[in-house]
Parts: structure tokens; sequence; C-alpha cells
């Protein structure tokens, strides 16, 4: 699937129907990419300021550490309120910060305040507190340059220290 | 793996495909391993009330492995496109899910079941809904033309799959969504092409 160009590809269930003894019946989605969606609608209405802004958020995210980084259309993040049970049982970090369970946001409060967004920037790589400083770096920067409502969304607390961490739930990717 | 059958071998898989499905298209029933017709919506967890609006004609020539609706929603007035539409089932629940302003083409490579599918759109009243013979290798539709690509028990049986998936890509509007049900290798292949090829279909 990601050969062809999809994202957000997922083997989400088995049916249970097998149609011989070595096949198993599957469920599985894909997507075709947004984020030329939002080029191909900023290009054409002269906000290049707008765009340039992004493409040096984006670039800023590679500079700082992130091995990917992309913008996404906020309405194509997927919440689901099942992820919190992964997170209840059996995750060593429920109860320890404000960036897990119980204390982090839930998903329907997640997908409220997402909706005030549009867009976010999202940063891959394999460094998980590369990761969560080079996302609070650029929420500074995007604030800079006009993204007030930049937030870093992060798995982990800034500075390394888990438990100890001071800020509140999760800071943010450059969303606008 | 694919890429080592000949024309003639991929023509054998085609044709035994047609052999297979030109019998399902009269009737579906005892010919797979998986439910059929309207107990085979049921157990596979389509919409009751669906089911239920289903002419009995039309939901007793449901052939599917899988539910592909359960992957996410259809919305009013969108198009979709379901590929490997066999007698049309799923593509006439989605054309009732798109509504009057929304369309969806079902394509498949075995005329006899096009029939059938017509033939089930009409007992199903909808005009929104329309057949092609096609190859999910080559769709003549142009860049960015749906807004949902559906399949149900299908892509198993494409030859060549790194094609028609860059057509589902092609075709799909950016953001576009694709929703399979369908059978995958847990086991070993067939060592011997020959063997492959007569095994693809059955």
């Amino acid at each position: 699937m990601e050969q062809a160009g999809f994202e957000a590809s997922e083997l989400v269930m088995e049916t249970g129907f097998n149609s011989s003894p070595v096949t198993r019946g599957v469920l599985f989605r894909a997507v075709k990419p947004v984020a030329a969606v939002i080029r191909e609608r900023i290009k054409p209405t002269g906000a290049e300021k707008r765009e340039d802004k992004m493409e040096y958020l984006l670039q800023r995210a590679l500079d700082l550490g992130a091995e990917k980084a992309k913008i996404i259309d906020t309405e194509t993040v997927v919440l689901a309120d099942w992820v919190r049970w992964k997170c209840q049982y059996g995750c060593p970090l429920f109860e320890k910060d404000p960036f897990h369970p119980p204390l982090a946001p839930d998903a329907a409060s997640t997908k409220r305040v997402l909706g005030e967004y549009i867009r976010a920037i999202l940063i891959n790589g394999p460094n998980g507190q590369t990761l969560t400083e080079a996302a609070v770096r650029l929420e500074g920067e995007a604030y800079h340059r006009g993204y007030y409502k930049a937030f870093a969304l992060t798995a982990l607390a800034p500075g390394g220290g888990a438990a100890s961490a001071p800020l509140g739930p999760s800071p943010a990717p450059g969303a606008t | 793996m694919e890429n080592e059958l000949t024309p003639q071998d991929k023509q054998q898989i085609e044709e035994s495909i047609r052999q297979k499905y030109l019998k399902a298209a009269a009737n579906p029933e005892g010919l797979f391993r998986y439910p059929t017709g309207r107990a085979g919506l049921e157990a596979l967890g389509y919409a009751p009330d669906m089911v239920r609006a289903l002419p009995e004609a039309v939901a007793a020539s449901y052939c599917g492995v899988g539910n592909p609706f359960l992957l996410g929603p259809i919305h009013e007035g969108e198009a979709i496109l379901d590929i490997g539409c066999g007698a049309g089932v799923d593509s006439i629940i989605a054309a009732k899910l798109v509504g009057p302003s929304g369309a969806v083409t079902g394509i498949d490579l075995v005329p006899e079941m096009l029939a059938r599918a017509n033939e089930n759109a009409r007992l199903a009243g909808l005009d929104n809904v329309t057949f092609q013979e096609l190859s999910a290798e080559q769709l003549p539709f142009p860049d960015n033309r749906f807004d949902m690509v559906i399949s149900n028990g299908v892509f198993n049986l494409v030859v060549d799959k790194v094609k028609a998936l860059g057509e589902v890509f092609r075709v799909l509007k950016l953001g576009g969504r694709f929703m399979l049900a369908d059978q995958v290798l847990v086991g070993e292949l067939p060592k011997e092409t020959k063997t492959r090829v007569e095994n693809w279909a059955r």
C-alpha cells in the first residue's frame, strides 16, 4: 500500500471467514494523502507567505532532528477511546506523568481541541526525546511567525524528565 | 512472484475466474467456503436495516468475504468505485448510502455478473449506480475521480496487484479512502507456477 503512495494503511480486523486453509479474511483500509490538498488549496489563493512559513517550519523540523515532517489536515487524525484501554492495561507509563492517561486528555476532548485547528505538522523519527524537543522548539518558532495557537502535542515531557514534567498535557506540532 | 507469470498464465487465470464466477452469477450458494446470500450479509455484520431492505433476489446473489462498510462511513453525494462488484450487492448498498446526489460505479471482468448486477440495481430501484466490464489493472477513469474505492474478495484474484493498487491510488481524490475486504495468504504458495496458475481462483 505504501509503495503505491497510500498512507494510514491499516489492517483493521480479521473477518473470521477464510476461503481456504492458507488464506485469512481481513478488512483493510488506506487513505490517499491529503497534504497535497492543502498545497493546492493555498497556492491558487495567493497565500504564498503562509505557504512559505509552513515550508520554513517543515525544514526546521528536519533541522531539529526529525526524519520526516509533513503538513496534515487535523480532520484526518483518528481518535478512538479503545486506545486509552491500551494505555491503562499494560503500559508502564500509565499514571506516571501528565503525558499519559489518566492525566492526558481523553479522546473526546482531544478531538474537540483538534477541531479548533485546520492543519498540523506531523514529525517522525526514531528518537522520542529528540522529537519532543524539536516539537517544543517548533511551537515557539511557529508562535513567533504568527501561528499564535501553535501547540506541541508530544508523548514525552520536554527535558527528559517524565514524571517531573512541568508542563500540562502534551505541548505542540505547529498547528494553525 | 507475480512477475514470473507469462501473458498466457494471466489469460488462463482470468479465464478460470470468469468460469468460476459465471457459475456464481447464477447462484453463489455452495461455491465458497464462507456464507453467501442473505446469511452471508448477516454473518458479516452488514447493517440489518440495509439487509432487510434488499429484495430477496439481490440478497441471494451476495458473495463477499467481508464487510467493507465496517471500515468507515460513506457520505451523501460521494462518488464510489466498487472494484470486482460481482452481482453488485455492495454497489447497491453504497448507492443507497450516497443517495441520489452521489454515484456508484461497479466494475467486473465477468459479463454474466454484470448482467446480474444491472438486474439487481433495477430490482432495488436505483438509478445512481452503473456497471462496466473493466479490469482493475487498467481503469479508464480520470485522476482524482472517486471519494472512495471499495472492493470485496477480488484483489486476491488480481494478477498484477501492484498495478491495480496504483490505479486505485490514481483515481482516488486526494484524501480519498480505500476500503478493502479480502483474503490474504498466510500459508505457502505452491512452488510450481503451473500449480499456482491452476489454483488461482479456487
